[in-house]
């Protein structure tokens, strides 16, 4: 970094200063030329760090921030998360419901074969307790499906942190989303108002008179 | 291989633990119980002595490389057989389970025949040490 004339200048007598001060023994003179120098020094630093907040401050004015970012914190990304839990809830409950089945099957072959029954039929429903174990073995992606979704339940909740951070920060309003026609996959317990049973529905076309 | 054995189960996802006990009872073991993770995995093993655990990687609480390394440091359980069950594929985890003292790791998803080929080995070096 090159110093301006006048900086030089400056400079120049305050070394000047500081050697006289020494050499007449002027202590705190000499210490107080030193002192500025040493200001002196550490003001590109200054410089740098009010630059730097300059350009902050201009690069967040042109981001896309604004109460978008407030309704994906208050609203959409906790709502993404209670879907995401919900599909782990609800395929681990048909692998339940699959692996009661399938060990009632089991059963119920095993009390066929201990009646005693011809060579071919054993061998039929050898295969078939076979089949079985291959079914409950295939229900393992549920925990692998699982695993793999809380992870990213878990990076959800992060993200949402975040912005919910940076959104109160801005001073941002939660924004509540408008209750349109948009598509919204099944409705879910506790998340969802827009539910409605298949009681409901027949009702409602009744009414309308169909 | 004897079907009397008591193995514990370890995992934090009740389908996986009912899918292995489901296995384990095709391959003729029929004294099986449970633990969802290693904090009640390793209170089971110190209540009621088990012959094998056959343990999850990733789990809340107590993670299953860390029930390894309890039981390993345990000196009543320590000779205990650990057999890990996991989707955790990485070199390095497996390297640091072996270091741990594990004697058998299967990669989730597996098959009927890896989990019996794996549990055959362990009880030839577990007939071996006897």
């Amino acid at each position: 970094m090159n110093a301006s004339a006048a900086e030089r200048e400056h400079l120049l007598h305050l070394m000047h200063a500081a050697l006289g001060a020494l050499e007449q023994g002027d202590d705190t003179l000499y210490r107080s030329c030193i002192e500025s120098l040493t200001q002196w020094r550490s003001r590109p630093i200054y410089a740098a760090i009010d630059r730097l907040a300059r350009e902050l401050t201009g690069a967040l004015a042109t981001l896309p921030i604004d109460a978008r970012l407030g309704a994906l914190a208050g609203e959409e990304l906790p709502d993404a998360r209670a879907r995401l839990n919900f599909v782990v809830q609800t395929t681990e409950e048909a692998t339940h419901r699959t692996l009661d089945l399938v060990e009632d099957c089991r059963n119920r072959i095993d009390l066929l074969r201990s009646q005693g029954l011809d060579s071919a039929l054993e061998n039929e429903l050898m295969s078939v307790r076979s089949n079985l174990s291959s079914i409950a073995l295939a229900q393992e992606y549920q925990d692998l499906t699982g695993q793999t979704i809380k992870r990213v339940v878990g990076l959800v909740q992060q993200v949402e942190q975040a912005i919910g951070k940076i959104s109160h920060a801005l001073g941002l309003p939660e924004q509540r989303k408008g209750s349109g026609i948009e598509a919204q996959g099944p409705a879910l317990a506790g998340i969802d108002t827009h539910g409605v049973s298949q009681v409901d529905v027949d009702d409602l076309l009744s009414g309308l008179g169909l | 291989m004897d079907k009397n054995l008591k193995i514990l189960i370890v995992d934090d996802f009740s389908t996986m633990r009912r899918i292995v006990k489901n296995l384990l009872n095709d391959l003729g073991f029929q004294i099986t119980s449970e633990a969802e993770d290693g904090n009640s995995a390793l209170a089971h093993l110190r209540s009621a002595p088990c012959d094998l655990v056959i343990t999850d990687w990733n789990m809340p609480g107590m993670t299953g490389i860390e029930l390894l390394k309890a039981i390993r440091t345990d000196p009543k359980l320590a000779h205990l057989p650990v057999l890990m069950v996991t989707a955790e594929a990485k070199r390095e985890q497996i390297i640091e389970a072996a270091q741990s003292g594990v004697n058998g790791y299967i990669i989730k998803p597996f098959t009927a025949q890896t989990l019996q080929e794996k549990l055959q080995k362990i009880f030839e070096r577990m007939g071996s040490a006897a």
